[in-house]
């Protein structure tokens, strides 16, 4: 699993291999590790961490647009992201009714990839988001009809701004 | 001994009161108020009665309204803990008219000490030591010269008619005398349309020390030593301890203090638990500031050092008990501390941060005492007193008391809003404090001349890995999010 985040100010890529004795993880970014660690999840929100033979408790309150890890005395604030390994991952999607994509993070519409009625299938691109450098692709998380596109190619959205609604 | 007690306050002295109420079998009545309905304090009494609106004064100051919540569960006595109406003449004089006991002082005793000057007035008349001055104002240049030679320089030139700094002036000697009471009398009387002021002798760093005194209503009173508040922010106390490490220094200073503080305390015919403030210069020289009338925060390093439990003997001596301690039955032994724990932001010159506590773990172990009134999921109102909890630690010596609160602070987790924890750790491992070297200034200096804060980055990986295994808290659909990352990405798509 491959991933991104936004620490503090920092950002940093983390790569996590599950093997059959911890995580192996390798962090580059405004700072490089690797290493094997051993993460157990105690409690909701609660986690038993031994990188290598540290002990740490990592403690987590989930807020709107980011998530907040307390190790001991100290509180990171991670912002999302995880731009290739994408929400609905063409894996999902079971939902009813109408269901609107929105950007994750501030960017730019770089493309639209669909119009107002076309039929998509659950798990196809539908519109390509510039942010942090990288371009995202969003993909449909069902099957059906694009209802509304609420953006045009070159535009700047926030984080959590409506883009699309399939139905 | 009462059958049951109405608590009139919140938080975690409300709390602290009904802990007490249940050891002595007696039944609690809490009072709260509309934004308090799921507060600690309410779950955790007998009987609880709303008083009204978010607001103090509708609600936990409301007289008639705690008197009428006291009638309808029949409770027999009144504790008002600290703030609010605790230190009210009025309203403990309303319960004895009522027929409720009000657990503190007689209504005189609180409206004789109320007032700082007849205070001092009464301290003079039985010779305990005040910051020397005059209470008047000044004449002329002529008198200031005689009474600041009289009290020593430097001194300090007040306004009469104000407060806040204006019209104030240090003055350290003669010639500056002249200038500075024209200063001071022209901002005094441009502030508070009165040029008056009066001059007081300037206690150079001083330190904040009060006495715990406990007395019962036949006559008896005992003082249970010292505390020292030196270290304050906007003039509030953030840590406090027993002994006084001045104390530490100089035995003698212990009992000095104690019997001045016994004097002013029998000249005002007090009875129940009470604090003498005073304050100290580095040499020892204390002097009498202000009385006050009922429990204070800060008692709990008082209980630990002495082995006493004032809310149980203010029970017991509002009863009618005699107080069965003599002085010489009081021993002190090791070191306390407390910190108040406030929902704020040191960083941020203090703001208060009222917010959701999304976790919350307190310490434990050998020596720690949480008087706590909040829990995880509770929202820290905005209406009232940031204050979460106090962490107390007793160890065998001032030295080791640092150390263990440092390890307990350690321990402390109050996530969702910001809090003053991180301070207090900084604070414990830092040379002056360890050497006692305190004073009232001592915190404000402290912000300045501190390490700046570097930031730990090695429980960085555990962050991260932390938040990569994290389940979603509760799916709301059959999206496979894994990650908190995702779920925040879930979260958007859903909203």
């Amino acid at each position: 699993m491959k991933l991104r985040v936004q620490v503090n100010d920092s950002e940093y890529f983390l790569d996590l291999q599950k093997n059959g004795r911890g995580t192996a993880y390798v962090v580059s970014g405004a700072e490089s590790a690797r290493g094997s660690a051993s993460v157990e999840q105690v409690m909701p929100d609660v986690y038993s961490i031994l990188d290598r033979d540290h002990s740490y408790v990592a403690r987590l309150v989930r807020a709107k647009n980011s998530v907040e890890v307390w190790v001991g005395r100290q509180r990171f604030s991670l912002a999302v992201a995880d731009p290739r390994d994408r929400l609905c991952n063409g894996k999902a999607v079971s939902a009813h009714g109408p269901q609107e994509i929105r950007a994750l993070m501030p960017g730019k519409v770089v493309k639209l990839l669909v119009g107002v009625g076309d039929e998509v299938s659950a798990g196809d691109g539908v519109i390509i988001v510039e942010a942090m450098k990288m371009q995202n692709e969003m993909k449909a998380p069902k099957a059906g009809r694009i209802a509304r596109v609420h953006v045009a190619e070159g535009n700047t959205v926030a984080a959590g701004e409506a883009l699309l609604v399939v139905e | 001994m009462f059958s049951k007690v109405l608590v009139a306050n919140r938080g975690e002295i409300a709390v602290r009161i009904i802990r007490a109420l249940r050891e002595l079998n007696i039944g609690s009545v809490a009072v709260f108020s509309d934004v308090d309905r799921k507060a600690l304090h309410v779950m955790m009494a007998d009987q609880a009665v709303c008083v009204g609106p978010a607001a103090s004064r509708e609600s936990y100051l409301a007289q008639d309204k705690i008197l009428a919540a006291a009638h309808q569960t029949r409770a027999e006595a009144i504790h008002p803990g600290y703030g609010f109406l605790s230190e009210n003449a009025a309203f403990a004089k309303a319960c004895g008219e009522a027929g409720i006991k009000f657990i503190g002082p007689s209504w005189q005793s609180i409206e004789r000490m109320g007032s700082k000057t007849a205070a001092r007035r009464l301290a003079i008349s039985v010779g305990a030591p005040v910051v020397p001055g005059t209470e008047h104002g000044i004449a002329d240049i002529a008198e200031a010269k005689h009474v600041a030679a009289a009290v020593g320089y430097p001194v300090l030139l007040k306004a009469s008619a104000g407060g806040g700094g204006k019209g104030m002036r240090r003055v350290d000697t003669a010639v500056q005398l002249e200038p500075a009471m024209r200063e001071a009398s022209g901002e005094a009387e441009r502030a508070f349309g009165s040029g008056e002021v009066y001059i007081e002798k300037l206690i150079e760093n001083p330190r904040h020390i009060e006495v715990q005194v406990l007395g019962d209503e036949h006559g008896q009173m005992v003082h249970l030593g010292e505390r020292e508040c030196s270290i304050q922010r906007r003039h509030q106390k953030v840590i406090e301890e027993c002994p006084s490490a001045l104390v530490l220094k100089k035995p003698e200073l212990r009992n000095a203090i104690g019997e001045a503080a016994l004097k002013i305390a029998r000249a005002a015919d007090y009875y129940n638990a009470g604090t003498l403030e005073f304050l100290s210069d580095q040499d020892g020289n204390f002097y009498f500031l202000e009385m006050n009338t009922r429990l204070q925060v800060e008692h709990p390093v008082t209980e630990l050092v002495t082995g006493l439990d004032l809310v149980h003997w203010q029970l017991r001596i509002a009863s009618g008990e005699r107080l069965t301690l003599r002085q010489e039955d009081i021993a002190w032994r090791g070191s306390a501390i407390e910190c108040r724990v406030y929902a704020e932001d040191p960083e941020n010159g203090f703001f208060p941060c009222p917010g959701d506590i999304a976790q919350y773990v307190e310490p434990g172990g050998p020596g720690v005492r949480v008087d706590g009134g909040v829990y995880a999921g509770w929202t820290v109102p905005i209406d009232y007193d940031p204050l979460l909890a106090k962490l107390v630690v007793w160890a065998e010596s001032r030295e080791s008391a640092a150390a263990r609160m440092r390890r307990a602070v350690s321990e402390y987790h109050v996530s969702g809003l910001t809090t003053n924890l991180n301070l207090f750790s900084q604070l414990m491992s830092d040379r002056q404090f360890r050497e006692g070297k305190l004073h009232t200034g001592f915190l404000e200096e402290f912000m300045q001349r501190r390490a700046p804060q570097e930031r730990d980055n090695s429980p960085l990986v555990a962050a991260l890995l932390a938040a990569a295994d994290s389940e979603p808290a509760k799916p709301r659909n059959s999206h496979s999010a894994h990650s908190a990352w995702r779920i925040l990405g879930q979260r958007g798509l859903q909203q």
